[in-house]
């Protein structure tokens, strides 16, 4: 099946490539490891040999669009359920354009959990589904141009789990939880890097002579940082889950939007970003109905 | 040569513990770091740590000094640096060998840094050999000898022909594990805490291998003449530009100095910075020498593989594969090196 899907993928790849349809073509090909499926940039059509199909093509390919924004042509990419949230998240946020896009759609089972094979944790047959996985909605692609493979039924697991168990919790131990939980960050930005809800050309993180958010490494600002962060996705994020793979010391990151994705929908009536071209983030429009009580 | 069974290694570290700070690795979540050792923890024997223990040496965030003003005159008070003593117990040599890179980052030349120095002086270094890497240790390749122990106060290693020592079984059954003084503050902890220890004489446990290796002569020769090649721009795609790699290297160590102000009082601290953020080499007016991630990714694995070899002789890399296990978009050191090897270099 996978097998099957790694040659569709190239052969569409290479077709795209020969007609010059596309000036670049982003998928999957096998890295150092079994349980790497890193991102491969294809220029030319011999090279689409190198594209694979497999339980290892978790990154959400969406994100790389921004590279070539500014550029001419145009740009075939694979995508998963979640990546095609990704390309609506950019195109409403007019990062890019859907007619510089060719998208090549994979509905998706979910994808294994690298991070215990490289620790040596687990043999490669036996991982688990990775983490982002679990709470997945939309494992077809949304927006495609071609699809490959038949579609998959959704079975989100405990999609609001972890945020119901935090939200028994009392005020201080809530404190002390996410205290905890952000003193570990090391502010590498992973999370921003990573996330294509993230596509402000200039990040406030960035502007340190303004300092915003100061450079310091403590609780403080660690929270500053992740709160703020959460605040500037909010009602954007797409729920692919990369902030938290991305992460190299484990911060609960989808907790968080999680938690506001859920405020939002009582707050505004149900909504799913990333999901409906025309439908709009709640937050980024006024209606007169909108509540505006101060909880 | 001294041997210590492993059930007594917590009774060892609460002695030493009681008179100075010890960081051990010890579990947190799912994962490995180095914490300050309380009695009742566990040290993790199999992994080897998340972060490396940087840390320790080279804080992430560290006050240099604070400044008061009092009406056009001010009063600066120097942070006296971080002068408590300190062992580091159970660390491996590859994060042993990034302290010794560290050392003469910080400590030879022109300059040395009080800060690190300071720490470095009072600090202890107990390490643990390894015998089995794990899937992405690449020590040797970088001529690290993971069982070498070189800069090291004292050596705790496997025996021959013993099993493995196992986190989960450590307190059952035990482990003699050979210990070796290698300076004279090691011999002055094995002299004191005798008790623990007894005289034995079996050899240790051999090094397995590890399964990634590559070869690295003439690395740092090609590389003076690849700073334009175009396998920057084509491996650096990949590359989310994101700290991740750089913050958990036990060897990266550039710091940016920022300052907190607060009224009439305020202090400068120095923190890591990365250069793979954009505002790493941003100048005042606006001109960026390293505007974009190709000459970012370029510069780190640059600096890694040849620039601090022209300078000290040794890589800036000391294979403990923190980097290819958790980067985001897979980026391996060991891909760079073999796209290096690979290229075509124009004869001009």
């Amino acid at each position: 099946m996978n097998i099957d899907i790694g040659e569709n993928i190239k052969t569409q790849a290479q077709t795209l490539l020969e007609k010059g349809e596309v000036r670049c073509f982003i998928g999957f090909e096998k890295g150092q490891f079994p349980f790497h499926s890193p991102p491969a940039f294809i220029d030319k059509a011999e090279q689409a040999g190198q594209l694979v199909w497999d339980d290892f093509c978790i990154a959400n390919l969406s994100k790389y669009l921004i590279n070539f924004s500014h550029l001419e042509g145009k740009i075939g990419l694979v995508v998963k359920g979640c990546d095609s949230r990704g390309i609506i998240r950019l195109i409403q946020d007019n990062q890019v354009s859907r007619e510089k896009l060719v998208i090549i759609g994979v509905p998706c089972r979910g994808m294994k959990d690298a991070s215990r094979a490289a620790a040596g944790m687990e043999e490669i047959t036996t991982l688990p589904l990775a983490e982002k996985c679990t709470g997945c909605l939309y494992p077809n692609p949304i927006v495609y141009d071609v699809l490959i493979g038949e579609k998959v039924d959704a079975s989100p697991k405990q999609r609001f789990k972890r945020v119901e168990e935090i939200e028994k919790l009392g005020l201080d131990e809530k404190y002390a939880y996410w205290s905890k939980e952000f003193a570990r960050c090391i502010r590498c930005y992973a999370c921003r890097n990573i996330c294509p809800a993230c596509n402000c050309r200039s990040c406030y993180l960035d502007q340190h002579r303004v300092n915003w958010n100061g450079k310091a490494v403590d609780v403080a600002e660690n929270v500053n940082f992740n709160l703020t962060r959460a605040i500037h996705v909010a009602g954007r994020c797409i729920e692919c889950g990369e902030c938290e793979r991305a992460c190299p010391v484990g911060v609960p990151i989808m907790a968080v939007n999680r938690k506001i994705i859920r405020d939002i929908n009582s707050l505004f009536g149900s909504y799913e970003a990333g999901v409906d071209l025309e439908d709009k983030p709640p937050l980024d429009w006024y209606r007169a109905e909108d509540p505006d009580g101060f909880r | 040569m001294k041997a210590i069974n492993s059930i007594l290694i917590p009774q060892f570290l609460d002695a030493l513990a009681r008179e100075t700070a010890v960081l051990a690795p010890v579990k947190n979540g799912g994962d490995v770091y180095f914490r300050p050792w309380q009695p009742g923890a566990e040290i993790q024997w199999e992994q080897n740590s998340l972060l490396p223990p940087k840390n320790a040496l080279f804080p992430q965030t560290e006050v240099l000094y604070k400044y008061e003003l009092q009406g056009q005159d001010g009063e600066i008070h120097e942070e006296n640096p971080g002068a408590e003593p300190q062992i580091i117990f159970g660390l491996r040599n590859c994060d042993l060998q990034s302290i010794n890179l560290l050392d003469k980052t910080f400590l030879s030349g022109d300059y040395v840094d009080p800060f690190y120095q300071a720490r470095r002086k009072n600090t202890v270094l107990i390490v643990f050999n390894c015998h089995q890497p794990q899937l992405t240790c690449f020590c040797t390749s970088l001529g690290v000898d993971p069982q070498g122990g070189e800069g090291a106060d004292l050596v705790l290693y496997e025996l021959e022909r013993e099993p493995a020592v196992k986190s989960v079984m450590l307190y059952e059954t035990g482990r003699e594990l050979g210990m070796e003084a290698k300076t004279g503050k090691g011999e002055e902890i094995l002299k004191k805490y005798r008790d623990f220890f007894s005289d034995f004489g079996k050899k240790p446990r051999p090094f397995t291998s590890c399964t990634l290796h590559f070869k690295t002569e003439g690395l740092a020769e090609k590389l003076r003449k690849m700073f334009e090649h175009p396998i920057w721009a084509d491996i650096s795609r990949r590359c989310l530009a994101c700290g991740v790699c750089t913050y958990i290297c036990p060897t990266c160590h550039c710091f940016d100095i920022q300052g907190k102000n607060a009224g009439d009082q305020g202090y400068k601290y120095r923190c890591w910075d990365s250069c793979m953020f954009s505002d790493y080499t941003l100048m005042a007016g606006g001109h960026d020498p390293r505007p974009t991630k190709r000459e970012r990714f370029r510069n780190r694995f640059l600096h890694k593989l040849a620039y601090f070899m022209e300078r000290y002789g040794e890589f800036l890399c000391t294979g403990c594969g923190r980097c290819l296990a958790k980067c985001p978009a897979n980026i391996d050191i060991s891909y760079v090196v073999k796209k290096v090897k690979e290229a075509e270099i124009n004869a001009r």
